[in-house]
């Protein structure tokens, strides 16, 4: 049977709790049971997979560093991403990063055609046209373990704002599917 | 778009990736049947989710190559409650010295043995000198103590509760001499105006395309609610009503009824 989201949230406490201590098998099992959630973030707004691999590790080390100083004011889950956030936008900041995610952006839209699947790519297009901020409270509001109140907690903003947030990028993409040609 | 929708519509994504706990899943499936709606804005999440996804399968060994990386390189902070740590590596603390040759560096030994002693005159010219480099080391690690002693300090000073009751307390007697000086009218802001502002709640309100002039201008009337601001390009408005939050939360679940409504939410600009 699969552990509840509560038993997880204790569970991660617990762990980072003993990785403040410095114990590395704790952060190992830290690491399993918050990876995916945290790779799929940093994935989805880095799209390259070599920087995705660099912001996750950096993502970790940081969180080793921090663990002592965690308050317990949201979920570990939570907190791993607001690092990885704050990676992964200081990341976006740079010229050359930019530059590979346009390169790969452009790739994966060939490879796409390639492979004839045309609404594919005009979806891809319409969800990569979006800026940053409507992409990135997408791809938050589709991780598989944050919820809205965990959103509002990374993003510092009241529930409603996220509510919002999602209503407006869901809104803009609509309307890039409609200048996509992509029918609704 | 009732209150029960939008709980759905925000669990949504939690479906989508199957986080969803048994019961609300059920649930969430049976209403899936009922509202066309809903099942609507499922499809939208579902297209976002196909594309947004497009990644390559990344493999337990891939993270495992991962987590070896992060392992090279973490270093843990020691928490505050945990004992102090005593650095015995001599390597290390004679890593820290400058001025010291790279064969007293490389030996673990700092005092010297019977048998070096009596070996060579090199060896004993590193036990004559040997006090000395100590002296220097304690000189230069004193250095280092009163430096970080001083940074502490200032961290500590800045971060103390003392200074943060002491601002408190100041502005506190600010205030008290402001309002002592303004005599019995009180202090009066640019922001008030001297009015009370306290019963008025905002509220976030997105209409549907398709709702007319007048049908708005009906809505509104009948929660009493007047347009401060809108729309903007996504079409979002403002609208105040004069009541608490309380009010506010009753008119927002009025207005999600409303089949004119798409979005009702407590303002936050």
């Amino acid at each position: 049977m699969p552990t509840s989201q509560p038993a997880k949230d204790t569970i991660a406490l617990e762990l980072l709790r003993r990785t403040a201590e410095g114990d590395m098998q704790a952060f190992r099992e830290l690491y399993n049971q918050t990876r995916s959630d945290v790779y799929t973030y940093l994935y989805r707004m880095l799209t390259v997979r070599a920087v995705a691999d660099i912001a996750l590790v950096e993502t970790y080390l940081q969180a080793a560093k921090s663990a002592a100083k965690f308050k317990g004011s949201m979920k570990v889950s939570s907190w791993l991403l607001c690092i990885a956030r704050t990676i992964a936008h200081h990341k976006l900041g740079q010229p050359q990063i930019k530059q590979a995610i346009e390169k790969q952006v452009i790739n994966t839209q060939t490879k796409i055609s390639l492979n004839s699947l045309d609404r594919q790519r005009r979806l891809y297009q319409a969800i990569h046209s979006l800026p940053l901020q409507h992409r990135e409270i997408l791809n938050l509001a589709l991780l598989p373990e944050a919820n809205f109140d965990d959103l509002a907690r990374i993003l510092k903003c009241p529930v409603a704002n996220v509510k919002l947030a999602v209503f407006q990028a869901k809104a803009e993409f609509n309307k890039n599917l409609l200048s996509v040609g992509v029918a609704q | 778009m009732s209150v029960k929708i939008s709980k759905l519509q925000e669990q949504i994504p939690l479906y989508i990736s199957g986080a969803l706990p048994n019961d609300e899943r059920t649930e969430f499936e049976h209403a899936l049947k009922q509202d066309s709606e809903l099942k609507q804005e499922l499809k939208e999440f579902h297209e976002i989710e196909s594309v947004i996804n497009i990644a390559e399968e990344i493999t337990d060994q891939h993270f495992e190559q991962l987590f070896t990386r992060i392992q090279a390189h973490v270093k843990f902070q020691p928490s505050a409650t945990q004992p102090v740590r005593v650095e015995e590596d001599s390597t290390v603390i004679m890593h820290r010295e400058d001025g010291i040759d790279k064969a007293s560096k490389s030996s673990p030994q700092t005092i010297p043995s019977a048998k070096s002693q009596t070996e060579s005159p090199a060896s004993t010219q590193q036990t004559v000198t040997h006090p000395k480099q100590k002296e220097e080391k304690e000189e230069h690690d004193e250095e280092e103590h009163v430096s970080i002693f001083s940074k502490e300090y200032i961290s500590d000073f800045i971060s103390s509760a003392r200074l943060a009751w002491g601002v408190v307390i100041a502005q506190f007697a600010l205030l008290i001499v402001l309002w002592l000086s303004s005599g019995a009218n009180g202090i009066t802001t640019i922001g008030t105006d001297g009015k009370p502002i306290s019963d008025i709640a905002t509220i976030n309100v997105v209409f549907a395309d398709n709702a007319t002039q007048k049908e708005i201008r009906e809505l509104l009337a009948s929660v009493d609610a007047q347009i401060a601001n809108g729309p903007t390009s996504i079409g979002l408005y403002t609208i105040y009503i004069k009541g608490n939050e309380t009010d506010a939360k009753y008119v927002i679940d009025k207005l999600k009824k409303s089949t004119l409504i798409l979005l009702a939410e407590p303002s936050f600009i």
